[in-house]
């Protein structure tokens, strides 16, 4: 279930949850802590922490407590040093793994509706293409504009709008493959009020999508005041045709 | 003394219908304009503070009005203001200032909005006139 949460200015700190497959795995958490008695590892073989008692034991040969004399190579010695190896991989592993990780959220959009709810300029002269996008050309940007094709409002739907942002260089995608992270890019989707109006939404690092409509302010609500974890689902109003995802590389589009 | 106003100067108020497409504007020209500038100062009595309800989707979401500079110097406005559930909203130098719409501004507004050929797009949204037409 959702949860109804104030909007409000600043960054949102969240685990990225669609980064690609970017998520680690169990197999580079550290080991569970060890238990009183034993010493774990992968694979779930243990080592006692102390050398068995072989006193009694036909043939042993130990000191005067029963412990076996040692060589200096007893196999408890040799299995501490395999375990202390292995949290070093592991480690360096999971910093390897998160360092990638962040690397490929460079390009997600913060949710920062601060930004963009300026109550001026920024906010009044960009609407939910240019939110999506996340380029704040304050021209009221329009899918396809930049590139000579002008949409009206008998053309409002999926595929002249569309086209029209394919034309300014978005490309389209399966909305629960996602981007990946062979580029700089960020996840979109839009809508359509048949005849009417399209609508823009932004996936932001966060993992949850956001949007902007007109010139209100940016906020990560549907219209029923629950947070928006997919604009599939979410509550769109009268934006009932869901037209799709696309990819965003602001490097690569122009819009105006 | 009264300043006179150039024949070109316009007052543009966005009609808040849309979310992509660029929403319908009503222009007041003139001295009407001037007019409405002091009928916009004049409705600033009584400072509020007031969280508005965030917008939803398909919804009227307010009037931006856009003031040319000459009138925002005139009248000591900001260049953009909005006006929506009767609060009357102005960025001001560090952050904003609110007002209740005391002198039915909004009302106004929609009623300009419907003699300039909006009442569809209005009507479609819930938002009425209280004037009947003539």
């Amino acid at each position: 279930m959702n949860e109804a949460v104030e909007d409000g200015v600043g960054e949102r700190h969240h685990p990225p949850r669609y980064a690609a497959s970017i998520t680690p795995s169990p197999s580079f958490r550290h080991s569970s802590p060890p238990d009183r008695d034993s010493h774990s590892g992968p694979g779930g073989w243990t080592l006692p922490r102390t050398a068995p008692d072989i006193r009694g034991m036909s043939g042993a040969k130990g000191d005067e407590n029963g412990f076996p004399r040692s060589s200096g190579r007893e196999s408890c010695a040799t299995g501490l040093g395999s375990a202390t190896m292995w949290r070093v991989i592991s480690t360096f592993l999971e910093r390897v793994f998160e360092a990638f990780v962040k690397w490929a959220n460079r390009c997600l959009p913060l949710y920062q509706p601060g930004v963009w709810n300026d109550a001026d300029g920024v906010q009044y002269n960009n609407n939910c293409y240019n939110y999506g996008c996340d380029m704040p050309t304050e021209t009221y940007a329009q899918p396809g504009r930049a590139q000579g094709i002008i949409l009206g409002a008998a053309i409002m739907n999926c595929p002249d709008v569309t086209n029209g942002a394919v034309a300014d260089g978005l490309v389209r995608v399966n909305c629960d493959q996602g981007c990946g992270c062979s580029e700089c890019h960020h996840q979109v989707a839009m809508a359509i009020w048949p005849n009417e109006d399209y609508h823009w939404y932004r996936r932001d690092r966060d993992g949850r999508w956001s949007h902007k409509m007109g010139w209100s302010p940016a906020t990560n609500l549907d219209s029923s005041g629950n947070i928006i974890t997919d604009p599939r689902t979410a509550d769109r109003g009268p934006y009932i045709v869901f037209c799709g995802c696309f990819c965003v590389n602001k490097s690569k589009i122009t819009i105006n | 003394m009264a300043s006179d106003v150039p024949a070109g100067t316009v007052i543009m108020v966005e009609v808040g219908v849309f979310s992509g497409r660029a929403n319908p504007r009503i222009e007041v020209r003139g001295e009407d304009a001037r007019a409405f500038a002091m009928a916009l100062k004049a409705a600033r009595t009584e400072e509020v503070r007031h969280s508005l309800p965030p917008p939803k989707l398909g919804e009227f979401y307010g009037f931006l009005i856009r003031v040319p500079r000459p009138l925002a110097g005139e009248f000591d406005l900001s260049m953009e203001v909005t006006v929506h559930f009767g609060i009357i909203t102005e960025r001001v130098e560090r952050g904003i200032r609110q007002w209740r719409d005391r002198s039915g501004l909004e009302q106004q507004l929609i009623e300009r909005a419907y003699s300039q050929g909006h009442g569809d797009v209005l009507e479609k949204r819930g938002v009425r006139r209280t004037v009947p037409p003539p």
